[in-house]
């Protein structure tokens, strides 16, 4: 497999944002690690999304869908 | 062998979940919905050789292709229902997933007009004047 990296980068970035929330909340800086969880939420977003779009365009093509989506 | 491999790459995928979840619940959540997408795309692959093999067969049998392509994409639009209300329900969304679940159907019955009319127009023309 291929994509299998993506899984492990997608998890390894969710842990590292986990531990740098952790690490900024003991220093007292709730607002800080809110900003990181959010950043880091969108960073996996926009893989995920990239993914899911790249799915369904080849569904289309699979399916032979032209005039349905 | 693909499945086996699939198979592993999924495991690892559910302890990988389990793990980032308990830290960071959105990003477990998007992990999951990774997962969904890769065997999506593993399982496509092979359906198009699939599909390529039926339309080969129907091609040599003479049968009209319109039914056929209608056949492909309400299996289509079934597959990706199905997808979606899963991933719904993974999140905890079972009322929305039901409502995905509900227009699946009624575009699958949208696709399937034309199949249903050539059933009734044929139906009717067997009864006499």
């Amino acid at each position: 497999m291929i994509d299998i990296y993506l899984l492990f980068q997608v998890a390894g970035i969710g842990i590292i944002i986990a531990m740098l929330h952790t690490i900024l909340k003991q220093m007292g800086k709730e607002d800080m690690a809110h900003w990181v969880t959010l950043i880091g939420f969108i960073i996996v977003l926009v893989i995920v999304v990239d993914y899911l779009s790249r799915l369904f365009t080849q569904i289309r093509s699979v399916f032979m869908f032209q005039m349905l989506m | 062998m693909p499945f086996l491999q699939m198979l592993s790459v999924i495991i690892v995928a559910a302890i990988l979940i389990i793990v980032v979840r308990e830290k960071n619940h959105s990003i477990g959540f998007l992990l999951t919905l990774l997962t969904g997408t890769l065997v999506f795309f593993f399982i496509l692959t092979q359906i198009g050789e699939l599909i390529s093999v039926f339309q080969q067969v129907t091609s040599r049998m003479n049968v009209s292709l319109l039914h056929l392509d209608t056949i492909f994409k309400v299996i289509g639009v079934a597959y990706i229902t199905e997808f979606a209300s899963q991933v719904l329900r993974d999140a905890n969304l079972a009322s929305i997933a039901i409502k995905v679940e509900i227009v699946g159907k009624l575009f699958i019955l949208l696709i399937a007009l034309p199949i249903f009319i050539t059933v009734i127009e044929t139906l009717l023309s067997f009864i006499p004047q």
